[in-house]
């Protein structure tokens, strides 16, 4: 059994350490005894969403954003939209997941086409969202799962969600999407998007266990579910950032 | 008061100065009696009183100016050194007080040496250390005659954002500055600066000999064309973005080094000392437009080799010759908390800051090869000097250079970084965890065989607790007495 990941541009959205988040893919799978290949994919390469089982994008710094905007747009646009509605699983963090959306509204008005791969839209603003998050995922306690997923968030883009799509969790501390609503992330389909950074899956071993059942079941319909793993370092994490009150 | 400002002044002026400098020395009379130590405040109250003093002391004189991301303590430490084994007086900020108040309280505490008339070959020098957002301000006030920008490594990001936008600052200061500009050739967006202001640029780098051939894929951060946007080519790379770049779209490329340095090979290796098998010190190879000088270097590491050729250029910029400086880098030792060592019975001690992820890719490759390893500890904080985001360890590469044995982990954080050497490939059963830093520390110094090392990992106010605690159970010398 293996699982095969795609690497969206990490050469140039490679932010505050979200290759975490694909470490931990990674070496969950290997401690199940799962093989597991990442790919990079870049400016100029082919996205063939059919060889993959999950797709992440992080976040990058706005000058080299800016740089694969057109790549991303014109050439992988509508492999990436037919693969989210084809129930392919994805994983964005903060700028992969305002480049998911509609538009990014700059503070002048100005606005730029994102993928729209999924109903959300951004709109700039001048202060930042900065600081250690707490949130909430009912349903991953509907799944027999802890639901509280810690992070840390620092946008200055508000997200806003349109009617299909669904918050990935609700705000305990921190600003989530756009320090109004108290929705943080979003849920689209098998596409999951956040704000947090931190990384957001080692400190959360559910969330990525969820993703990881959920890309191997697609393509293994007959896999029971994943052996547990000992995630007592993880839990230390965890205690730490729900109550420090930092 | 002859003697203490170059720059003509009207009566008036100077009796504000006066007032000024005396309002900071009363108040650093006052805190020192207290017992406090002295590095901000006293500048502050002066500069309420005069606002250009800062202007006034420096006008005329010798100033290097240091800023970059990683590596400015130490190539100030060598600077200094160099400067002050030529028989040039060094005046230089404490590490950290690096703001104008920082600044303006160093030169009053040493109004002495400013008074001082000798002028020429042995007149004074300034040698000031600039955090990077501080750059563009500070830069107008000082009118330097050297500017160092030692390298830009990505730091924690919510600090100060973007490199990019780091770059374009640092562009700024030296937007209307006439100073001599020592650059990293092998940086490329330190290498960016000379774009406009070729004349003023000199640069320090690797020799290309001694760096590793290979696919630029390794290169992943700064990757792309500051000009144009273009992916570089490397043909050869050192760490990090640090190589031989060349853009195959607009040209920009690598310049080639005035200074540059390479390990110097064991068979060229006259200068060998008892001390270079421990990985205490180096021997490096140092050319000079044709010259060739080898020298011994104190303080281990490639990177401290950039450090070292940093300051060697920036002396030569400032107009010493280049064959004595190289000779006085063998005074040079490291800085505070920055391959610190010092001995503890029979065992050593060496103190590593390491604050962002290519700083810690450096450190756990010299400890993981150093042959007096005997144990290691590593201490990560998130108070706001840190930085309050942790989310930068993931960016180490920890799985490639995994250090051995027990390793001990502590700090406000300690519970982030335990979870990101699991994660490498660390047994949790290989975990030590303590919450509090000096009973790890006394753990892991059992651990080490007689005639080894501790090698101790912090970051910055967990090197700066721990110091202070270790400095006073083992008397070691208290920083703020010399600048770092």
């Amino acid at each position: 059994m293996e699982l095969r990941i795609c690497h969206l541009y990490p050469d140039l959205l490679n932010l505050y350490g979200d290759r975490g988040n694909l470490i931990t893919l990674k070496q969950r799978c290997l401690w199940r005894g799962i093989a597991c290949i990442i790919t990079p994919i870049s400016l100029g390469d082919s996205f063939a969403a059919s060889d993959y089982d999950l797709v992440f994008m992080g976040g990058g710094q706005d000058y080299e954003q800016n740089l694969l905007y057109e790549d991303l747009i014109e050439q992988k646009g509508d492999a990436i939209r037919a693969a989210v509605e084809d129930g392919l699983v994805f994983l964005c963090i903060c700028g992969g997941y305002q480049l998911m959306g509609r538009y990014y509204e700059e503070q002048d008005g100005h606005r730029i086409e994102g993928l729209g791969a999924i109903d959300i839209k951004t709109i700039g603003r001048p202060d930042r969202l900065i600081g250690n998050t707490i949130h909430e995922a009912a349903w991953l306690s509907e799944l027999g799962h802890d639901p509280v997923l810690v992070g840390f968030e620092n946008h200055s883009g508000r997200t806003y969600l349109g009617p299909g799509v669904r918050p990935l969790a609700k705000v305990r501390k921190g600003g989530g999407n756009n320090g109004d609503d108290q929705t943080e992330g979003a849920i689209y389909k098998n596409t999951y998007c956040t704000y947090s950074h931190g990384s957001f899956l080692p400190k959360n071993p559910d969330m990525a266990d969820h993703l990881i059942e959920t890309a191997l079941k697609r393509r293994y319909p007959e896999l029971k579910d994943l052996p547990p793993l000992d995630n007592q370092l993880s839990e230390n994490a965890r205690k730490y950032l729900v109550n420090c009150n930092c | 008061m002859a003697g203490l400002f170059r720059s003509r002044l009207t009566l008036l002026e100077r009796a504000r100065a006066s007032l000024a400098i005396q309002t900071g020395r009363a108040l650093t009379f006052t805190l020192r009696r207290l017992g406090r130590g002295a590095t901000a405040l006293p500048g502050k109250a002066a500069l309420k009183v005069d606002p250009q003093l800062l202007k006034r002391l420096t006008a005329g004189r010798t100033v290097y100016l240091v800023t970059g991301t990683n590596g400015k303590t130490t190539t100030v430490r060598i600077l200094c050194s160099i400067l002050e084994s030529l028989g040039t007086p060094v005046i230089t900020n404490p590490s950290g007080a690096n703001l104008d108040s920082g600044l303006t309280t160093t030169l009053l505490d040493h109004l002495p040496l400013l008074r001082q008339k000798t002028a020429g070959e042995n007149d004074l020098a300034i040698v000031f250390e600039i955090d990077e957002a501080f750059f563009a301000k500070l830069a107008a006030s000082l009118g330097p005659s050297v500017c160092v920008v030692t390298n830009f490594f990505r730091d924690q990001l919510d600090r100060y954002g973007e490199l990019a936008h780091t770059r374009d600052l640092i562009a700024k200061g030296l937007s209307d500055s006439s100073a001599k500009v020592v650059l990293c050739a092998d940086d490329s967006l330190c290498a960016s600066l000379a774009r406009g202001r070729e004349d003023q640029c000199v640069y320090f780098g690797l020799d290309e000999a001694a760096m590793q051939v290979g696919p630029s894929g390794t290169v992943t951060e700064s990757a792309y064309c500051t000009f144009c946007g273009t992916r570089y080519q490397y043909q050869a790379h050192a760490y990090g973005h640090l190589g031989r770049f060349s853009c195959p779209s607009c040209g920009f490329s690598r310049p080639e080094p005035d200074l540059s340095f390479a390990p110097a090979t064991p068979a060229s290796r006259e200068l060998q000392a008892s001390a270079g098998d421990k990985g205490e010190s180096q021997a490096l190879r140092f050319q000079y437009h044709g010259e060739t000088i080898l020298a011994e270097l104190a303080i281990p590491g490639l990177h401290n080799g950039y450090n070292a050729s940093a300051a060697l250029l920036a002396a030569i910029a400032g107009g010493q010759a280049f064959a004595p400086a190289a000779e006085a880098l063998g005074q040079a030792r490291a800085a505070f908390g920055r391959m610190e060592r010092f001995q503890v019975g029979e065992r050593e001690v060496c103190l590593i800051l390491v604050k962002n992820p290519v700083g810690m890719d450096r450190a756990l490759d010299h400890v993981g090869h150093a042959s007096d390893f005997g144990a290691a500890m590593l201490l990560l904080n998130a108070n706001d000097p840190d930085g309050r985001d942790v989310s930068w360890i993931w960016d180490v590469d920890f799985e490639t250079h995994l250090l051995p044995g027990p390793l001990g982990v502590s700090g406000i954080r300690a519970a982030d970084m335990a979870l990101r050497l699991f994660y490498a490939g660390k047994p949790a059963s290989e975990l030590q965890i303590d919450s509090d830093a000096l009973t790890l520390f006394d753990h892991q110094l059992a651990l080490c065989p007689p005639g080894t090392c501790l090698y101790v990992l912090p970051n910055y106010t967990a090197m700066l607790d721990l110091r202070a605690s270790l400095a006073k159970r083992y008397h070691l010398r208290e920083f703020w007495r010399k600048g770092g």
